[in-house]
């Protein structure tokens, strides 16, 4: 079996509840996880990255048990990772940072290793730089670093906890085709706070919030639930819960119920999103 | 192309046996010529184009390496462990050039007074301790996340790295000790409380993350040499024969502790989210 499998899954961080009886599904294919910041979508990837224990609930993953030594190892060797803020080495070169994690892979075999790290390099467009020390990348360059390293040795399993937070729109763009690619015949999870990488890549969303999920389906379904709900108008309406003027000079307003007479316009996956978890979202929106 | 190369000289070639002369004319030809590529590969012996392969890779590598990776690459360790303990912070030169002043300065004021020596013996095993604080963990490994995710032994990560932490500092202290012989064994009676306090920091490290159990053992370590001396009014109370058994005795408790939590050393340890 492939992909994802969680069932109440709870964990404390200190007096606070970071998840609360999260239960969803993921199989092949790209998994966007959608939620505002502290909504739990770090510490859930963190598990999924076998880096975190659950204190209860169920948790099964590429259909092993994490919480076996032996299920655990077997899942880690089928596992790619890519941290929400990676730490690198940072006097290390590209190729030499990528061959450490391949180290820590088990790629034991040093031609095959180095091989497969070459490739790795290029298959994120860094060949040219792969004798660079990472000190002098970019930030862009060394989140494409981190997604190398989590694409090594071909992994079944991939989690990827925010890779855009901090690109400028073409890199973005670049990364959306990295990721897309990634994500054909294997599970990806990827945590984002962008509803456009969403819309643009995942056929599967879920939308964590509170520690718990708000939403598990298709960005269509989660579109579909804001129908009616926004419309524009000159001013923004009193029955809104967000408004905002667009560069039209209208205001766009998501609420509960269009009042009679509003130009009521197709929703958009973020103002489906802003209306499933409200206020919380406002900086997202921003 | 106009002309192949005879299979007597690819035979010679491919054994080895052509001379420079027409090995590099032979070998001009097969970069343009995929019919005498197609001839040559199944005559290729295998284990020697991979042996051959490894040196150039060998070589290739180790010229931009870190300089503490060609150090360990040429003292035998092989290249996997030796990159794996070029990214341990206390390794590296900073780390080492700090410590090596730490015990000169130590050394000075051990001279100085009996105070001094005391000062000295306090200090020499604090500082395995905070080599190995700094070797592992979410606040000394840039790449810690990525390393609890990965297949690797966590253990076996910090078992290596705190074998080569400790023994270079280890090493470091022993030579500071040497300017103080003339005190007689009193000069190394750290070596085994820092072996000590060195394994306690990683048993505690399987519950909590390696800064926070340095921070404690070493709290603990001082309290410990400052009470002993207040209740037997000795300067050295605490380094004698009996505080070396003790210190014996906490290192193989310690040993066995960590061999006894094995499994825990698997996730964060910080383990909060």
């Amino acid at each position: 079996m492939t992909g994802v499998r969680v069932v109440d899954v709870t964990k404390s961080c200190g007096r606070t509840c970071a998840l609360a009886g999260v239960t969803f599904g993921a199989g092949p294919g790209v998994t966007g996880l959608l939620g505002p910041n502290g909504a739990g979508k770090t510490t859930l990837l963190r598990m999924l990255a076998t880096v975190l224990a659950p204190d209860s609930g169920t948790l099964r993953l590429l259909g092993r048990d994490p919480q076996d030594t032996g299920d655990r190892l077997e899942i880690r060797r089928r596992l790619g990772y890519l941290p929400q803020e990676p730490g690198f080495h940072r006097g290390f070169t590209v190729f030499e940072f990528v061959d450490y994690v391949a180290i820590l892979k088990e790629l034991t075999d040093r031609r095959a290793r180095h091989d497969e790290v070459r490739r790795v390099i290029d298959l994120v467009g860094l060949a040219d730089v792969a004798d660079r020390r990472i000190r002098a990348l970019s930030g862009g360059m060394k989140r494409r670093v981190g997604v190398a390293q989590a694409v090594l040795g071909d992994p079944d399993l991939v989690v990827l906890d925010e890779p855009t937070a901090g690109l400028d729109p073409e890199q973005r763009l670049r990364f959306r085709d990295l990721v897309s690619r990634i994500g054909e015949g294997r599970s990806v999870i990827l945590s984002t706070h962008q509803t456009e990488d969403v819309a643009a890549l995942c056929p599967h969303v879920v939308v964590v919030d509170g520690g718990r999920v708000a939403f598990d389906g298709t960005p269509g379904q989660l579109t579909s639930m804001a129908r009616g709900r926004v419309w524009l108008a000159p001013e923004r309406a009193p029955a809104a819960r967000i408004a905002w003027r667009t560069a039209e000079g209208d205001v766009r307003n998501v609420g509960d119920i269009a009042p009679p007479g509003a130009q009521v316009v197709l929703p958009t996956l973020e103002d489906a999103y802003l209306l499933l978890v409200g206020d919380r979202a406002r900086g997202v929106a921003a | 192309m106009s002309w192949h190369i005879d299979e007597p000289t690819l035979a010679r070639y491919v054994a080895g046996e052509a001379s420079a002369a027409v090995a590099a004319s032979a070998e001009a030809h097969l970069t343009t010529c995929t019919d005498c590529r197609a001839r040559l590969a199944p005559q290729v012996n295998r284990r020697r184009l991979d042996a051959v392969w490894r040196e150039v890779d060998d070589r290739v590598q180790l010229t931009g390496r870190p300089w503490l990776e060609r150090m360990l690459a040429r003292g035998g360790v092989g290249a996997g462990p030796a990159r794996l303990l070029a990214a341990t912070p206390s390794l590296k030169a900073s780390w080492l050039g700090s410590l090596a002043g730490a015990v000169v300065f130590a050394v000075v004021f051990a001279g100085a007074s009996p105070a001094g020596l005391l000062g000295y013996l306090t200090l020499a095993p604090m500082l395995p301790v905070a080599g190995v604080a700094a070797a592992y963990g979410r606040f000394a490994d840039p790449a810690y996340e990525l390393a609890v995710a990965a297949p690797y032994s966590m253990l076996r990560l910090l078992l290596i790295r705190s074998v080569a932490v400790v023994g270079s500092t280890v090493v470091l202290t022993s030579l500071g000790s040497l300017a103080l012989l003339d005190r007689g064994w009193t000069a190394v009676a750290w070596l085994l409380p820092a072996f000590a306090l060195s394994a306690t920091t990683l048993a505690l490290s399987a519950r909590v993350t390696p800064v926070w159990a340095a921070a404690g053992v070493l709290t603990t370590w001082v309290a410990l040499v400052l009470l002993v001396r207040r209740a037997d009014d000795a300067d050295l109370a605490a380094f004698g024969a009996a505080g070396q058994l003790v210190a014996l005795a906490v290192l193989v408790v310690a040993a066995a502790a960590v061999v006894r939590q094995r499994p825990a050393f698997a996730y964060d340890s910080r383990r909060s989210a």
